[in-house]
């Protein structure tokens, strides 16, 4: 077989059969419902792609998921496991809000191009602190992560709910200035809008960014071998710091999407866990960026379809959660396949002399 | 007495080297047996498989004459064999106590019985006098002292084998002599001891008998009052590999210079002590010497990783002290990095990326487009088509990854790497040939050499004295980071250099270059 | 009562939620594997313990079952983790999300309820009654507690004997810093590690009963909110050592209840809230930042 067809299938297979197992396993889940799998799957598809509603919803749903599985993707190729990109999208929606509502008159492109560079610059400090401190003290970044995520969401809560709040009853800013809303796509009453875009450009620039460029290059060496890094030429824990930084900053740039394009406010706790699945969106794209692209899409037309099957079957929504979920153990696992294969080879006598190649 | 152990046709192969080629031993009971040989000869390998950490690809075990079959260390534990490994395996954090009845512990139920295990092991430490003081934690403990634990260890769990991983590497000369006499009197109890050493002097020593081990294969079974080190040396090291292209004679400009070079880790440990050095155009400076007494960090010095503490570098007469291995990589210092897996080549990578790792950011591999520098990929690609063709690195293709391919042939590609794109003025060397088939050897050994008739100087690192011995102008001999012997290499032996490795003997004028 | 005794007994209600899943983290912490699962194993515990606790009438039940389910899923991530080679952060994210999911998703199923679900048939775990304390200042904090405050202080207690005293807590120490000695004395690490894991999702198991039954008698959405991975904190805290544990799992209880009664102040109920996380990472870092301090010296006198 060509191996390029090869390398293909292995790395679209797995994939595959996570979502496969996935799925059965939600379909057991289903059968104590009384509703039949089939059917309850067959309401969420054509919930998610049924009609010109359903898939423009789904594209709006699969936004933010693009952004922060891009973030996630991308901190992964360099070696980091950035979880938290929850806290980074949290203060990266309150930076653009207050930017949005407060910021002096001027032109609109600069306003808007001002919101998202509050966002980004949020999302960014707020990634790159765990990062020192791991790097300074040695201090794990998983648990600081997962801390700066709640500090994140309940501080960002706390300016819109006391000094920043706005008209309405609960914790929630001022409408942002119209000059800054991004335009919708489909219509007034469908969220998608021009993040859509804005994900998708950028998945393509990470993609150059990471494959084609100099900068890639050394990322990719940083996240794969240190002493090969180090070895030509290349500070790998600056490089590392860089990536951790960029990945903030795209989920920055997701929590401004939610509030330019979809709320016009911060409310607060809007995140589902998007951070969080940005990382079953980067882990089932494998940490490619184009990649990732698909992936957002079926999530967010998983989760689409889920509110649909809970309005027309008595399914609730929180099933798709836990699917997604199975589907990255599954993914992350290694299964048995490839070590047989060489074992098999270890067992083979010693030949002469061997040209191992292939 | 009989046969304590027997391995017969024993064969195993790594993925690039086959590591015992058909090695057959016997030891008798109650003696002490020396398997010599040099990195990498096959001597490690041998004693995992006789261990239970490695299973033998082909051949046969018998222990006091039974057939036996190990699929993990318990096994061999359970056959009486024990073994103290290079690397102790010792919790630092635990006390010296625990980590001897460690998957041992006494006591009936679950809870251990520390007094029952403190009677054992004072008894043990009495009976083969050693004493160790036993509620320390190993980790506060010197080395010598760790490595009674390790004896006592395995004697608790009733070894009457006892096999020793190059036990004095990390001694002092005191502490050897009083390994020695444990060695000794505790044989003397009908214990069999297995020696593995590439130290000459120790051998004679201390062995009863001494089997010599060179690139997986036996070649000498002696009694050791029947030989001398001279003749083990020589069987050790063997006969010299292919003759190698001829040596002109160069008399070139001064290429790089250190004089009173110091450097230490982030934890203040010495690395490199004074190092004055010189190396010339057309001149090879071979670095002799036990692995782990500065080679890295000396190669890492001068190739620019490494930043020196204090003291001063110059190449072509200018300060090079504070310059980064980035550009001194671009100014003509290239680097083969002695371990080519963690260092040398990204394993997940194609041929062809890592073809220009380090020399990426060239202008010939690089494309600006607005503020991006984008990596050119067709001349990435032709540059490695090149070199698969000139060096004949045997690759389905260049978009193959290097972990795909043998030993030889991913050297082959670090060796292209440093010297095809860019020609050197300087080349560090490394274990050039460190699991390279012969084949592959040969072919750098000459390259090299080619490169020195061209003008490069170069810096070769081996543990393979015949190595040094091929290509050196000049041999410099390092020891605890100090270079403890600079001579020209028509002028000295090879035993004489073993001296020097040994830390036995020391240079005292100043070699002048 | 007063302020202080007020707090005491907040802070010891608090506790063993904590306490149970910090021991957890503790014996992964020592077989040197970051399990921030904790969270997810907790928030399932402390809904089977509800559901169980509803249908049979039996707190006792409720927690067996509870245990048993939870070192089932911590069996489950030493397979994918040890056999299947899945990395431990990436499995404890989907244990955490899967957790979130499934209980909502049960919850809905079985009671047909969203947020939040309580019922007077649920059976809360026992309480131990010490009137002679009630009229003692400071320690009527202690009159009226449930049976698994004691339960956890005392699993402190069996913890630190078996970490030091048995066969198998030596060779969990010494798994950790070098699991090739082990491996090399002739213990099944694998095995060894599997145990480890297993045991730490019963613990969660408890902690996650105690929470659903013995702090309150009710499970809501995401009930758990962080306390598994203050947990690990905590364990982090006490350097994996079970007195340690403990006191770290104090000042985050402490530092808890004292939040609890700030909000009654009207202080705004989300910077209280970040407090303790807020500790959290203050804390990390002033022990890292001694960490270093001892190690200079050390390194300065040796």
């Amino acid at each position: 077989m060509n191996r390029r067809v090869e390398t293909a299938i292995n790395s679209i297979g797995k994939p595959l059969f996570a979502i496969f197992v996935s799925l059965l396993i939600g379909a057991i889940l289903i059968i104590p419902t009384g509703t039949s799998p089939i059917e309850a799957y067959s309401i969420l598809f054509k919930g998610a792609f049924g009609s010109w509603q359903g898939i423009t919803t789904s594209l709006a749903y699969a936004t933010p998921l693009l952004f922060t599985g891009l973030g996630a993707a991308y901190a992964f190729r360099a070696g980091v496991f950035n979880i938290g990109l929850e806290g980074q999208l949290y203060f990266g929606a309150i930076a653009a809000a207050l930017v949005g509502v407060y910021a002096p008159e001027m032109p609109g492109i600069l306003h808007i191009i001002l919101c998202i560079g509050a966002a980004m610059l949020a999302g960014m400090l707020w990634s790159i602190l765990p990062a020192i401190l791991k790097i300074r003290y040695n201090i794990g970044v998983f648990i600081t992560y997962i801390m700066f995520n709640n500090i994140a969401q309940l501080f960002s809560d706390y300016l819109a709910t006391y000094p920043f709040k706005g008209e309405l009853s609960f914790g929630a800013t001022y409408k942002v200035s119209e000059k800054v809303f991004l335009p919708k796509l489909a219509g007034e009453m469908i969220d998608l809008n021009f993040g859509f875009v804005i994900a998708i450009l950028l998945a393509i620039f990470l993609y150059i960014l990471l494959f084609k460029t100099q900068f890639g290059y050394e990322s990719r060496a940083a996240g794969i071998n240190v002493g090969f890094t180090e070895y030509m030429g290349v500070d790998a824990v600056k490089k590392t710091l860089v990536v951790v930084m960029i990945s903030g900053a795209i989920a920055g740039l997701a929590g401004a999407e939610q509030v330019l394009g979809v709320s016009h406010r911060y409310i607060s706790s809007f995140s589902p866990g998007f951070g969080y699945m940005g990382i079953t969106v980067a882990l089932l794209a494998r940490t490619n960026p184009l990649a990732c692209i698909i992936t957002a899409i079926f999530f967010g037309a998983l989760n689409n379809g889920a509110i649909q099957m809970e309005i027309f079957t008595n399914i609730s929504r929180d099933l798709v959660t836990a699917i997604q979920a199975i589907m990255i153990i599954f993914i992350a696992a290694d299964f048995a396949w490839k070590k047989r294969k060489g074992i098999k080879k270890q067992e083979k006598k010693p030949s002469q002399s061997k040209e191992e190649v292939a | 007495m009989g046969l304590a152990i027997e391995m017969i046709d024993i064969c195993k192969e790594f993925p690039g080297t086959l590591a015992n080629d058909h090695v057959s031993i016997q030891v008798a009971k109650g003696s002490v047996m020396c398997l010599v040989g040099e990195n990498g000869a096959g001597k490690s390998t041998l004693m995992n498989i006789l261990y239970g950490l490695l299973r033998p690809d082909f051949g046969e075990i018998r222990i006091n004459g039974k057939t036996v079959e190990f699929h993990s260390s318990l096994d061999a534990l359970n056959e009486k064999i024990g073994m103290v490994h290079q690397h102790f395996m010792l919790v630092e954090e635990i006390s010296v106590l625990e980590n001897i009845i460690l998957g041992r512990e006494p006591g009936k139920s679950q809870f251990i019985d520390y007094e029952q295990a403190r009677k054992e092991i004072e008894d043990l430490m009495e009976k083969n006098g050693m004493p160790i003081p036993l509620d320390a934690l190993v980790g506060d403990l010197p080395v010598g002292m760790q490595q009674k634990v390790e004896i006592i260890k395995v004697l608790y769990r009733g070894a009457d084998i006892l096999i020793l991983d190059e036990p004095t590497a990390v001694l002092t000369p005191q502490e050897t002599d009083e390994l020695f006499n444990n060695i000794e009197r505790i044989s003397a109890m009908g214990k069999t001891f297995v020696f593995i050493t590439h130290k000459l002097d120790e051998v004679i020593r201390v062995s009863d008998f001494i089997i010599v081990m060179r690139r997986g294969k036996v070649v000498g079974q002696v009694k050791t009052k029947d030989t001398n080190k001279y003749a083990l040396a020589e069987q050790m090291v063997g006969k010299e590999i292919p003759p190698i292209r001829d040596r002109e004679e160069k008399n070139g400009e001064k290429v790089i210079r250190l004089s009173n070079v110091n450097c230490h880790d982030h934890k203040g440990r010495k690395l490199l002590k004074n190092i004055n050095l010189s190396i010339h155009q057309g001149e090879i400076v071979g670095v002799a010497g036990i692995s782990g007494n500065g080679q890295q960090a000396l190669a890492q010095t001068i190739s620019g990783q490494l930043l020196s503490n204090s003291g001063e570098i110059t190449y072509f007469g200018e300060d090079f002290t504070k310059v980064k291995r980035r550009e001194r990589l671009l100014k003509g210092i290239s680097y083969m990095p002695a371990d080519r897996k963690k260092e040398g080549l990204c394993m997940e990578w194609s041929v062809a990326e890592n073809s220009i790792a380090g020399y990426h950011i060239l202008h010939q591999f690089v494309k600006k487009i607005g503020c991006l520098h984008f990596i050119n990929e067709s001349q990435m690609n032709e540059n490695a088509i090149k070199m698969i063709e000139r060096f004949d690195i045997r690759t389905p293709s260049h978009r193959t990854k290097v972990s795909a391919l043998s030993g030889g042939n991913q050297q082959k590609v670090v060796i292209a790497r440093e010297t095809f794109v860019q020609k050197p003025k300087l080349l560090i060397a490394a274990e050039p040939t460190r699991g390279v088939d012969i084949g592959a050897i040969s072919f750098i050994h000459n390259y090299i050499m080619d490169l020195r008739n061209e003008d490069t100087a170069g810096l070769l690192i081996s543990s393979d004295l015949d190595e040094i011995f091929a290509l050196s102008d000049t041999i410099v001999v390092l020891f605890e980071g100090e270079i403890v012997c600079h001579v020209k290499a028509s002028e000295i032996s090879k035993e004489e250099l073993g001296l020097y490795m040994a830390g036995s003997k020391r240079q005292e004028n100043e070699y002048e270059s | 009562m007063d302020m202080m005794t007020m707090v005491l007994e907040t802070t010891l209600r608090l506790l063993p939620a904590i306490l149970f899943a910090s021991l957890g983290g503790l014996i992964t912490q020592r077989i040197k594997l970051v399990n921030l699962g904790l969270e997810g194993f907790m928030l399932i515990g402390a809904f089977v313990a509800v559901a169980v606790s509803y249908y049979t009438g039996s707190a006792m039940i409720a927690v067996l079952v509870t245990v048993i389910f939870c070192g089932l899923m911590g069996f489950t991530f030493a397979v994918f983790h040890l056999k299947f080679k899945a990395d431990n952060i990436v499995i404890s994210v989907a244990i955490n999300m899967f957790a979130l999911g499934i209980t909502k998703y049960f919850m809905n199923l079985l009671f047909g309820v969203r947020g939040a679900f309580s019922s007077p048939e649920i059976v809360g775990l026992p309480k131990l009654r010490l009137a002679f304390l009630d009229e003692i200042p400071i320690l009527s904090a202690f009159s009226n507690l449930s049976v698994f405050v004691y339960l956890a202080l005392f699993l402190v207690v069996v913890t630190h004997v078996v970490l030091y005293r048995t066969k198998i807590g030596l060779r969990i120490r010494a798994t950790g810093p070098n699991p090739m000695a082990v491996e090399t004395a002739g213990v099944g690490v694998y095995r060894l590690k599997c145990w480890v894991l297993t045991v730490s999702g019963m613990l969660c198991g408890l902690g996650g009963a105690y929470l659903s039954l013995g702090q309150l008698t009710m499970f809501t959405d995401n009930m758990t909110n962080g306390r598994g991975f203050v947990a690990m904190a905590a364990s982090n805290f006490g350097n994996a050592a079970p007195i340690g544990t403990f006191w770290g799992t104090a000042l985050f209880s402490f530092s808890d209840a004292v939040t609890m009664r700030a909000q009654l102040y009207g202080f705004p109920p989300q910077l209280i809230q970040m407090l303790p996380y807020v500790v959290t990472v203050l804390t990390l870092v002033v022990m890292a930042m001694v960490k270093e301090r001892k190690m200079k010296r050390g390194i300065n006198h040796g």
